[in-house]
């Protein structure tokens, strides 16, 4: 059955409130899961305080500022700090996003940090995503067509405009970390960010199997799986719309089944 | 699923998780169908169901004891049945994860939606059914 | 050495916390909603079938299902099927225009489900108004 409960060693305990900056007059309150996975101990949750007025406005630049002022044992991903490389997502204020791009001045109250859901941590803001790639590997996302041309593909201006919405997708795993579905089935569900990327290469002119990627995800766990939740829409920090993608895939896949029926 | 958890439904692999089963999409188009007819069915079925609250043995027969909401009901236990079963089905394969007991749930839905609309059927017939 | 150190280290990885720290969105509720109404009609279907089946016997049998459709818990009990049966219908409805791609976007997506909750709610009041005006 589904654990719909924590794990024992995954209950996350009060932690430790950290000493508030001094000489700060506007403060802001930032409480961050942390967990080492070198002491044994459970997961926590640590209050920080930032100066508001010595800090960048994202919830990034507030990680930064405590990594560096306060505790620099404090774990998560980042890069590019733009919103373009996907490192730093995270559940913040109880949705997944980007810590780069996600505002402080959006949020009320304390700012409350986890991890993306329902994934293995190894440490602090950092999950395993190994069986996230698995299913980008999965759904094969690269051009599959016949022998090389002489020339390039060519794409019109209508058949490259298909691939907006889709193309734009920097794997952050925010869709799929938030979807309930994924939870309890990401041994054979391939997760919202997969199946828009199925879907990708499903609306690329230049390719050619789409007959076989339908084929593939056409199935009661890789597909079916979604019930139109919404949630990786609602969290996507991109703005796009991997239920929808999921839609279409569902009509092409019932399409082609009803084809072959015939 | 746990931190151990491995994704078993890739392009190669052992056993039957990765292989497209190819049977989500009868199932919805399945589910989808049903709903259509539902709708209707549902929103009309509402109304003798309302009607049956508080009624004496007499009033409850006089409620569906005629030919269109006997009718109607008839048609809505068995659609809304096999409906009810492909949805119970998505609820078992979404949480029980044990694939004995996952199979032995699958059967029990099965006989139980059979069941339900059968008993439904047989007691809308004795009532409304003409003499 | 480091294979057999990151496994062990691996398998003692705890799981993020999920169901209790996710905003509980509209749209998420009227899925679980959905599930919940579905779920809850498949147990009514079976006791109002119980309730039939004691119309159509008479007699005892009659009297020993009459809780299911008459005073405080039958009364609750028809409502709920009544209310379940309009939910989960709008959730259908909600399914059917977001499997066409329609309604997808932000303001469609939280408009679709405001409808569902509270056009259950309305289908059902009216429901009852009219069947009182009937009698």
């Amino acid at each position: 059955m589904v654990e719909f409960a924590l794990p024992k060693n995954s209950v996350v305990a009060e932690g430790k409130t950290w000493p508030k900056p001094e000489g700060a007059e506007r403060l802001r309150e930032l409480r961050i899961y942390r967990w080492n996975p070198e002491d044994g101990a459970n997961p926590r949750l640590d209050a920080y305080f930032i100066d508001a007025d010595d800090c960048g406005p994202m919830v990034l630049d507030a990680l930064i500022w405590i990594k560096n002022r306060i505790d620099p044992t404090l774990a998560f991903r980042r890069s590019c700090r733009e919103g373009i490389c996907g490192s730093c997502s995270m559940n913040i204020d109880g949705l997944n996003t980007l810590a780069c791009t996600k505002g402080m001045d959006e949020i009320e109250g304390a700012i409350k940090i986890y991890p993306l859901p329902h994934m293995a941590v190894v440490k602090d803001l950092v999950p395993d995503l190994t069986i996230f790639y698995e299913q980008h590997a999965a759904i094969e996302p690269w051009l599959r067509a016949g022998p090389d041309p002489d020339k390039e593909r060519l794409q019109s201006p209508q058949q490259r405009a298909k691939l907006d919405g889709l193309y734009e997708c920097i794997l952050c795993a925010c869709c799929s970390t938030a979807c309930p579905s994924y939870w309890w089935n990401s041994d054979r569900f391939l997760g919202p960010a997969a199946l828009l990327q199925a879907f990708r290469w499903v609306q690329d002119s230049r390719d050619e199997a789409t007959k076989d990627r339908v084929s593939y995800v056409d199935d009661v766990f890789r597909l079916y799986r979604c019930h139109t939740i919404m949630n990786c829409t609602q969290v996507c920090p991109k703005g796009l719309s991997p239920a929808k993608a999921i839609a279409e895939l569902k009509n092409m896949a019932i399409a082609q089944d009803e084809a072959q029926a015939r | 699923m746990t931190v151990a958890t491995r994704f078993k439904s890739g392009r190669t692999g052992a056993g039957d998780a990765y292989v497209s089963d190819h049977s989500g999409s009868p199932h919805a188009r399945f589910v989808r169908l049903t709903s259509y007819a539902l709708a209707p069915l549902g929103a009309l079925s509402a109304w003798w169901i309302l009607g049956l609250a508080g009624k004496s043995f007499d009033g409850v027969r006089a409620e569906i004891g005629r030919p269109i909401p006997a009718l109607v009901l008839l048609a809505f236990g068995v659609v809304g049945m096999v409906h009810a079963r492909k949805g119970m089905d998505d609820i078992i394969e979404d949480y029980v994860h044990d694939d004995a007991l996952k199979a032995r749930a699958l059967v029990a839905n099965l006989w139980a939606s059979r069941a339900i609309a059968a008993l439904w059927v047989v007691a809308i017939l004795l009532i409304a059914a003409p003499k | 050495m480091a294979d057999a150190d990151t496994d062990r280290l691996a398998a003692r990885r705890p799981l993020s916390p999920h169901l209790t720290i996710f905003k509980p969105i509209l749209t998420m509720m009227m899925s679980i909603a959905h599930r919940i109404t579905g779920a809850g009609l498949y147990a009514g279907m079976a006791l109002l079938t119980l309730f039939l089946l004691g119309a159509a016997i008479g007699g005892g049998a009659f009297s020993a299902v009459a809780w299911i459709a008459s005073g405080f818990i039958g009364n609750l009990i028809i409502l709920m099927i009544v209310w379940a049966i309009f939910h989960h219908l709008l959730g259908g409805v909600r399914h059917a225009l977001w499997d066409r791609g329609l309604y997808m976007d932000p303001q469609g997506r939280e408009l679709l489900a405001q409808a569902t909750l509270v056009g259950g709610i309305l289908l059902t009041l009216l429901l009852y108004v009219f069947k009182a005006l009937a009698n």
